[in-house]
């Protein structure tokens, strides 16, 4: 039990709460030194009732043991007995070893254990919030977006160039009436999807008119007055009054201090239970005898 | 909307930059910013997924997911990079989508993660440690056949399907839920699977509600363990509604592998239906999910003979799990495909007095990795472990069905003027939603007796439809002197997607002895090309490379749209009417995984190339 508690995990654990002082107890100097001996002290009992509470915590344990009526307190003596002493036997027989179930349990439990841990001490401070924030910055870039309406002029029924005569006729018109964006819907044929583009991506407006267009559209500046254009998609030609474009942008911290602080805390709760596991294999010297194409007789029997 | 001060100012600025494309302002931040609503339609589409599963489903955990969680569902579905469960490298969605539904099973939700999380209010039980022991020996398969047979036998293991483990997960998926939810942004729902699999036979429904987390933390999800009889889970609905004030939908799904059950002509007890079952059924039921990853439930080449484009990805693997082990296939019965239902619908109709089939139709992943991944091109599995081209071909566990027998499918688009909780929600209760394989293609359906052919080509088409006809999901009676419905139809391409090869109207209605009957009439198609005198027309091509996975936009149509009118209307007679959109051809995830195999495409056992298509809830016209 003390080789398998090695240092850093101890230090680790300290760090935590309340399975520390249960590692204790279970690590603690073995007061029956007769193995025929069980002694039910205060110790064992606030341990096992912890066990039966399953909430680790010692001022619960003690608060719940002490409020134990005397027949309580009799099956709570008589139940750690047994388990006590079948476990010993059990040990004695030797059925712990070769159990590859325990075996892959209890490394389990370790690694579950380590990671609440982890997630128990990963309380992210400003200090790290903002240091996290600033070597993830890429994660959290604002894309650029415009607001626009636009007035279109089919291709699909008429010449190309035709359509750019109209578009540039209509352009004429809109400027010397001062045509609103609101009233866009009332020119031009109908297009396939919007006529008002509000807060949107380059990759959204270039999917909705290509590449090229969605090029021009987010080099104009925002005019509330002036219509602009032509422009050419793949469905037709465009007119464009564009009121809005922002440039991409690193966010401040504040404007999504909730979200950064999520990732942070999972990255962190990650880094140091990968720590910790380093941690403890490191506690140990490994030595690799197994050389690759020799046969097992040459080495000797490789197992017990 | 702000009214833009027009007039002097404008003038100024007109002749201080002129009339030129590029005119510049001074720098700086624009004087003025224009609050404009997105749409001078009266209706937006917005796309979601109403049929997501992620680790905390059983069988999603034991095929590999042991780690995208709801909460990884949500950031996939929202646009965020996700690390995959299986392969683990980052992946992200084409385009995001508005809403998501996660809906993990109730039976034994969240139990197996929890298990092998070391939660030891399981492990500790008779079962958790038997569970424990075989997940540590490496029989995943094993577990998983367990744990379906309890699902599908209604025989759980009791100590792990506690009442405190049950609201603690629920408790857990609610919270999520209710945390990703943005209205104008993003539309999270709360919900869950039903799964009821009565002698293999797949039930299931999807239940979801536009409430909130109070409402939903006055409830345990209903799940088959409770009963696997549909009507028993309507019962329930009714009390927890009138309860909570919660109001739910249930969207029935895979019924292409209902075993006849889900479309039936009787109830669960073997007794006719009855008027009453069937205005319980349309209260509960108003939409079924037609498509998903799982097979294509609309219609069956045994089904429909005459149809050229029936036979589209079928997917025939019973859920029995002995069934499963032996391989069979699931036969093809009426009860199991929507088209045949919307007929057997009309007949019940005629008898009873209430259809109990007239459903809406969307589409849906049921992906179980927590990526709701409908694109063929960027599709992440079913499963999680047939999420790499090599486990595609691989056997999906001992069973008969390969991750390549499934293709990236299951959308639902859903008419409606905001991107909430509850103007969607009141989309599916009047059926104005529909179906897609997958692609993004907006469909408008109305029906009306006015409509002129002029309307189609119209750029306020919308504002026609809905002032001078019902929009899908509608109903027509009625019939004036002398005229037939007419049906003002817009379809378009997904702004990313192929272009369209035709446009399809599927009319079911009763002939003189009261049997469903169904007609598929081309009525729009692309490239001018001409319709034969039998009403078909030529195949629109195919520009798939099948050494690259390239396609071009050079055939088909961006858009299509027309006014049709029936030809063969009696006025006398039950109908119902959908229109079936086709893409042109496209590849098929499978085709990728062979080139990214060096794999000769024929070897895959699935064609390179399929139509994806669209499906729009029917209108329905009753004498």
């Amino acid at each position: 039990m003390k080789r398998f508690l090695k240092e850093p995990l101890v230090r680790f654990l300290a760090a935590g709460l309340g399975l520390f002082v249960l590692f204790g107890v279970v690590n603690r100097d073995e007061p029956d030194a007769d193995p025929n001996v069980v002694t039910v002290d205060r110790d064992a009992l606030l341990t096992f009732v912890q066990y039966r509470i399953k909430a680790f915590n010692p001022t619960l344990a003690e608060e719940k043991l002490n409020s134990l009526s005397d027949d309580e307190l009799q099956r709570l003596i008589d139940d750690y007995v047994r388990e006590e002493v079948l476990h010993r036997e059990a040990l004695q027989l030797g059925l712990d070893e070769d159990d590859y179930v325990i075996r892959r349990r209890l490394v389990q439990k370790l690694e579950f254990i380590t990671e609440g841990f982890a997630e128990a001490s990963a309380g992210v401070d400003q200090a790290a919030l903002r240091r996290y924030f600033d070597a993830n910055k890429g994660d959290y870039y604002v894309e650029p977006f415009v607001t626009f309406t636009h007035i279109f002029f089919e291709t699909e029924n008429r010449p190309r160039e035709k359509a750019h005569e109209a578009a540039e006729k209509k352009l004429l018109e809109l400027n010397q009436k001062g045509v609103p964006f609101a009233d866009a819907p009332q020119h031009g044929d109908r297009f396939l999807y919007h006529v008002n583009y509000v807060e949107r991506t380059p990759e959204y407006v270039a999917s909705h008119f290509g590449v090229p267009m969605a090029k021009a559209v987010f080099e104009l500046e925002p005019n509330d007055f002036i219509w602009q254009g032509p422009f050419d998609s793949p469905y037709g030609v465009h007119l464009v009054m564009l009121t809005t474009n922002e440039p991409g942008r690193e966010p401040d911290l504040s404007e999504l201090e909730g979200r950064v602080r999520e990732d942070a805390q999972r990255a962190m709760i990650r880094e140091e239970t990968e720590a910790a596991i380093t941690d403890i294999v490191g506690s140990y010297d490994v030595r690799v005898v197994y050389e690759r194409g020799k046969a097992a007789e040459a080495d000797g029997p490789v197992n017990r | 909307m702000k009214q833009l001060p027009v007039g002097p100012i404008a003038l100024v600025l007109i002749s201080a930059c002129g009339l030129l494309a590029a005119c510049k302002s001074s720098g700086g931040p624009p004087a003025y910013t224009t609050a404009a609503a997105v749409g001078s339609e009266p209706s937006q589409v917005f796309w979601g997924d109403t049929h997501l599963h992620t680790s905390y489903s059983p069988d999603a955990f034991f095929f590999g997911n042991t780690t995208a969680d709801p909460d990884t569902a949500y950031r996939y579905a929202k646009g965020l990079p996700v690390i995959h469960p299986y392969h683990r490298a980052k992946i992200q969605i084409g385009t995001p989508l508005d809403f998501l539904v996660v809906a993990d099973h109730a039976e034994m939700m969240g139990v197996p993660l929890r298990l092998f999380q070391g939660d030891e209010t399981l492990t500790k039980t008779a079962s958790g440690k038997r569970f424990v022991k075989m997940l540590e020996a490496g029989k995943n398969q094993d577990v998983f056949f367990e744990f379906l047979t309890a699902i599908n036998e209604n025989q759980p293991s009791d100590d792990l399907n506690g009442e405190a483990t049950r609201r603690s997960v629920w408790s857990d998926m609610v919270a999520i839920t209710e945390r990703h939810n943005a209205p104008g942004r993003f539309t999270s729902f709360i919900g869950w699977e039903w799964t009821s699999t009565p002698q293999g036979k797949n039930l299931h429904r999807v239940v979801f509600m536009p409430q909130g987390g109070d409402v939903a933390a006055k409830f345990i999800p209903y799940s088959s363990f409770d009963s696997d009889k549909p009507e028993d889970l309507w019962a329930w609905l009714e009390e927890t509604s009138s309860r909570t004030g919660a109001t739910f939908t249930a969207i029935p799904h895979n019924s292409n592998i209902s075993g006849g059950l889900m479309f039936n002509d009787v109830d669960s007890e073997g007794r006719p239906i009855t008027a009453e079952y069937a205005r319980t059924r349309m209260k509960w039921e108003p939409v079924i999910e037609v498509t998903q990853i799982k097979g294509d439930s609309e219609t069956d080449p045994i089904l429909s003979p005459t149809d050229e484009f029936a036979d589209f990805e079928p997917f025939k693997h019973a859920l029995d799990s002995e069934a499963l082990k032996a391989g069979h296939d699931a036969p093809v019965e009426p009860g199991d495909f929507a088209r045949a239902a919307l007929g057997r619908g009309l007949e019940l109709e005629a008898k009873v007095g209430v259809n109990p089939y007239k459903f809406g139709m969307i589409g849906s992943t049921d992906s179980h990795t927590g990526m709701s991944s409908a694109e063929e091109n960027n599709f992440h599995g079913k499963t999680a472990f047939d999420s790499t081209p090599a486990n595609t071909f691989d056997a999906f566990l001992e069973i008969k069905g390969f991750g390549a027998d499934m293709s990236a499918s299951g959308m639902a688009g859903v008419w409606a003027k905001a991107n909430d909780r509850t103007a969607l929600f009141d989309a599916f209760v009047r059926k104005e939603v529909y179906a897609t394989t997958g692609p993004r293609i907006r469909v408008r359906l109305f029906g009306g007796w006015g409509f002129s052919p002029d309307d189609a080509g119209k750029k306020e088409l919308a504002q026609i439809g809905y002032a001078n006809g019902v929009p899908m999901g509608g109903d027509l009676t009625q019939a004036p002197d002398g005229k037939a419905p007419r049906f003002l139809v817009y379809a378009i391409k997904g702004p990313r997607g192929a272009n369209l090869d035709r446009v399809q109207m599927v009319k079911g209605w009763l002939d003189e002895t009261g049997s469903a009957r169904e007609d598929v009439y081309n009525i729009a198609w692309s490239d001018n090309r001409v319709l034969h005198d039998d009403g078909s027309l030529n195949p629109v091509g195919n520009t798939v490379d099948l050494a690259t996975g390239a396609y071009t936009n050079k055939i088909g149509d961006a858009q299509l749209s027309t006014v049709w009118e029936d030809p063969e209307f009696n006025p006398g007679v039950r109908a119902v009417y959908y229109l079936r959109v086709l893409q042109i051809p496209t590849p098929r995830h499978t085709l990728y995984d062979a080139i990214a195999l060096d794999m000769p495409p024929e070897e895959t056992g699935h064609p390179p190339t399929i139509q994806e298509r669209a499906y729009s809830s029917p209108i329905w016209y009753t004498p």
